[in-house]
């Protein structure tokens, strides 16, 4: 019965992992301290929690960050986090996620929680009618499906994902693509309608094998763009020598990535009323512990503000997405690594995440007397 | 049934137990979630766990976990259990002690396992074994309806029912992740229906003596929801150290209660809340500006019992007003530590009735040292109501409870009696004070009759006013007293000049404000 070696340690040591903390240090810590404060300016929620939804790790780095920060607030009356909500498919790492954050869980695949879609099963029976196991677990996502749409809008999106936009055998509107889509929609269509503006914090792997429908989608977008925008194409041909989307995507696949993942998900959020600001990229090396392999990190950090009346949609020109766009490929993708080879860097951002590791273990001290 | 001759010996044999019974068991035994989870918390205690933390995300409680730090579990004992190995425990085999921290094993049957069947018909294992450096991930699938499949399979041709599937891959041993992890997914709709409240869910405080303040500000711990109610049941029932507060050394009972758990050193967090157990010094009146009088009764009990051994020490709390929240009022019997139910509220079927309001004034715990155990039901909620050791600890506690609750009325009348005399002495002082305002005299009251024959007689000379207490005033303390004051207001109105007959009413109905 025992599968011999079924499973491997694919546990990764996040707290000593500074290319990490340095993205989370120079990307998301300020991006999410300006939407702090922008929402306190504000005024209407002022006195209100920050909403953040994560997908962190168990020992939610991040989190204890934006505590740190002053991002996320610790509820005098209880002493817990408020605000967060997070989504962890592992059951393991969601018990640790639980247990050192609190927060509002939600245990299962975003992919199947948000492109959850009603069929003839999840309309004819409910949970409470105890159908067999098949439905049941169809039943559970979307039991979790109406339950994270309760809880949008949030103030912060922070989709650290692993996996690729763009794998092998997808199309181009790959299950994470419309995830973001969902999420954009759920932003704008709250009850409340509270959210003018929000912080996406996006990561995604960048792998050699991807899909070549979509890097041929993105390649004729991109040529596109340059068509339409002189902007756009002026800043192209200055950050990399041509004009070229293909044999920049043969050449130089993350810094690709960097200019088409934002302008794929800018366009998308212009479909839906949401006009971003693009505040940085960043990427960085990682190695696959089973495979041994390299490949590539990307994370962006930007802002985005409802659009008010019409959303624009195809060719109509939108300068506020222009600018987004062009600012991604201006200001380039930091390589976290070879900024990390400056010893000052490294030790300024190691520093800052033996202050996190601290703040995190007097949080854990005061909820239950422990540390670790 | 045809008869096989006159002088055959009717068959004699084994008695046997269908696994239909094992199954009817896994499918609901305990009585709260609090005693489901009890179990699991047992089980951890059982391998020298020293900290338990169980999650069961709230607000949404559609997953429960439940992760310890102690020994862990081989794959091969993992495979044992689920082969056949449920309700098969050797556990205490031998002195009955943990191997590492010598704490006597709760367990006996192992069963514990089977709690998680309760809530879920899915659910998964990670075991990380210190002594053999190894480690497994198990995933456990029961069936569905296991109670009516059950109920249509035929004895007589089957002998072992299966009740579900598992499927286990060893894992990397991980030292710094020794123990114990069961998450339990697809949890059954009841307990999320039970815990997830329909409007704003309300998280309780982190801090212990916090979330008991919130608790003793209501009169009953359900009133804030059944999720409280689970975290109150866990911290009552499990085997953890008192909330580090209060008077030490008394009773004995309680302070070597105290000392025990404090060494055996279980540390449970639920959901980020560390539990204790609230000891009988935490503000059982439920405010803490009140004056109470309290006191505590030991009880000690050490007796053979139907041939074997009965050992029971503990306190019984006594205070002269109601005991809050009302989850608190009763008697908590504890077996190895770990508390059988709740406190039983009819104090082990005492009768209440004669006490009336007073049997809400009594908390106290039993510690059960030695016997018992054999009374007590699978559930470990209740006991075998017939059984020697328990019918011989409940006529003690009632033995003990008689004096207590006799105690208590006599205290009570005692109570009164004081109460009733400063509120007679209230009475009088507002009444020289009136008298004072409208006559400019300060008088004293003498309560020895007049010779006059007068029931009241003013002297305003000596300043005295003549009460006499041997005269027939009405019956009952209350109304006689009223009287008394009526007529000493009537009386200093009439000591008045009579000339002045209408200030002399004017007094009377000034007085009489006063009195009324």
């Amino acid at each position: 019965m025992a599968r011999e070696g079924a499973l491997k340690a694919t546990r990764e040591d996040w707290d000593t992992d500074t290319v990490k903390h340095y993205v989370r240090f120079h990307g998301w810590g300020p991006a999410c301290k300006d939407r702090a404060e922008g929402v306190r300016r504000a005024g209407r929620r002022s006195k209100e929690p920050l909403k953040y939804f994560t997908l962190c790790a168990g020992r939610a780095v991040d989190v204890f960050m934006l505590s740190r920060l002053g991002v996320l607030r610790v509820d005098v009356e209880t002493n817990r986090l408020q605000g967060v909500c997070w989504c962890e498919v592992r059951d393991n790492e969601a018990a640790e996620i639980e247990r050192s954050v609190g927060g509002v869980g939600f245990r299962g695949r975003l992919e199947d929680i948000l492109l959850f879609e009603d069929d003839a099963d999840t309309r004819r029976y409910t949970l409470d009618d105890e159908p067999e196991k098949r439905i049941r677990r169809k039943l559970n996502i979307k039991s979790l499906h109406e339950g994270l749409r309760g809880r949008f809008p949030f103030d912060i999106l922070n989709l650290d994902f692993c996996g690729q936009f763009f794998p092998p055998d997808e199309p181009f509107s790959s299950p994470m693509l419309r995830l973001i889509d969902r999420m954009l929609e759920w932003q704008r269509d709250a009850d409340d309608q509270s959210c003018d503006s929000f912080t996406l914090l996006l990561t995604s792997c960048i792998r050699k094998r991807r899909s070549q429908d979509a890097m041929a989608e993105l390649t004729t977008r991109l040529h596109g763009n340059m068509k339409e925008s002189p902007l756009f194409r002026a800043a192209y041909d200055s950050a990399f020598g041509g004009i070229d989307p293909q044999s920049l995507g043969e050449r130089d696949l993350p810094a690709f990535f960097s200019v088409a993942l934002p302008k794929v998900i800018a366009s998308r959020a212009r479909e839906r009323q949401w006009s971003p600001i693009h505040k940085g990229t960043f990427i960085y090396t990682k190695r696959d512990p089973r495979t041994r392999e390299f490949y590539r990190m990307l994370s962006w950090v930007a802002h985005f503000n409802r659009v008010t009346g019409q959303a624009r949609k195809g060719n109509q020109r939108d300068p506020l997405y222009e600018k987004a766009i062009t600012d991604a490929i201006a200001h380039g993708p930091v390589d976290v690594q070879k900024a990390l080879s400056s010893r000052h860097v490294k030790r300024e951002v190691k520093k800052d995440l033996d202050a996190v590791k601290e703040h995190r273990g007097k949080y854990w001290a005061a909820i239950s007397g422990t540390s670790n | 049934m045809a008869s096989t001759g006159a002088m055959k010996r009717p068959p004699k044999g084994e008695i046997r137990v269908s696994s239909k019974t094992l199954i009817h068991i896994s499918q609901g035994i305990y009585r709260s979630t609090a005693s489901t989870l009890r179990e699991l918390v047992s089980n951890a205690y059982d391998v020298d766990a020293t900290e338990v933390v169980i999650t069961t995300n709230p607000p949404r409680f559609d997953h429960v976990t439940c992760t310890d730090n102690g020994a862990g579990m081989t794959l091969d004992a993992f495979i044992g259990l689920m082969d056949g190995g449920i309700g098969d425990s050797g556990k205490r085999v031998g002195k009955g002690l943990t191997a590492k921290l010598r704490r006597p094993v709760i367990g006996r049957i192992g069963i514990g396992l089977l709690a998680v069947a309760q809530l879920s018909n899915a659910f998964e294992v990670w075991s990380h074994h210190r002594d053999t450096e190894t480690a497994f991930h198990g995933t456990v699938t029961l069936h569905d309806r296991l109670s009516d499949e059950a109920d249509q399979v035929d004895p007589d041709t089957t002998e072992i029912l299966p009740m579900g599937e598992y499927d286990t891959a060893r894992i990397p041993f991980d030292p710094k992740r020794t123990g114990t992890t069961i998450v339990v997914s697809d949890v059954k709709r009841g307990f999320t229906r039970k815990h997830a409240p329909p409007t704003e869910f309300h998280a309780p405080p982190t801090d212990f003596r916090q979330f008991l303040d919130r608790c003793f500000s209501e009169r009953r711990i359900s009133s804030l929801g059944h999720y409280w109610e689970l975290l109150w049941g866990l911290a009552v029932q499990c085997p953890i150290p008192y909330l580090p507060e209060g008077p030490t050394g008394e009773p004995p009972a309680l302070a070597a209660a105290s000392k025990r758990l404090n060494k055996q050193g279980l540390r449970l967090v639920v959901d980020q809340l560390r539990l204790w157990k609230p000891g009988p010094w935490q503000r059982l009146d439920g405010s803490a500006n009140r004056n109470i009088e309290a006191h505590m009764a030991p009880f000690e009990l050490d007796k053979p019992v139907a041939g074997k051994p009965l050992k029971v020490s503990g306190y019984l709390y006594a205070q002269n007003e109601a005991i809050k929240p009302t989850e608190r009022r009763g008697v908590l019997v504890r077996i190895r530590d770990v508390g059988i139910g709740g406190y039983d509220r009819g104090f082990l079927d005492y009768d209440r009735a004669s006490e009336g309001p007073r049997a809400h004034w009594i908390s106290g715990e039993l510690y059960v040292e030695q016997g018992l155990e054999n009374a007590l039901n699978v559930d470990r909620d209740s006991f075998n109501e017939m059984h020697p050791h328990y019918l011989y600890l409940q006529e003690q506690l009632h033995e003990t409870l008689l004096p207590l609750f006799r105690g208590m009325q006599s205290g009570q009348r005692k109570r009164r009696a004081r109460e009733h005399r400063e509120q007679e002495e209230q009475s009088i002082q507002r009444l020289l004070g009136a008298i004072k305002d409208v006559t400019n005299v300060s008088f004293s009251f003498e309560t020895a009759a007049d010779d006059t024959g007068r029931l009241v007689r003013v002297d305003r000379k000596r300043r005295k006013i003549y009460v006499d207490e041997g005269a027939e005033w009405p019956s009952g303390s209350a109304t006689a007293e009223l009287a008394k004051l009526i007529a000493v207001a009537r009386a200093v109105a009439d000591s008045e000049p009579r000339k002045h007959a209408r200030k002399r009413d004017e007094v009377f109905l000034h007085l009489l404000r006063e009195v009324l």
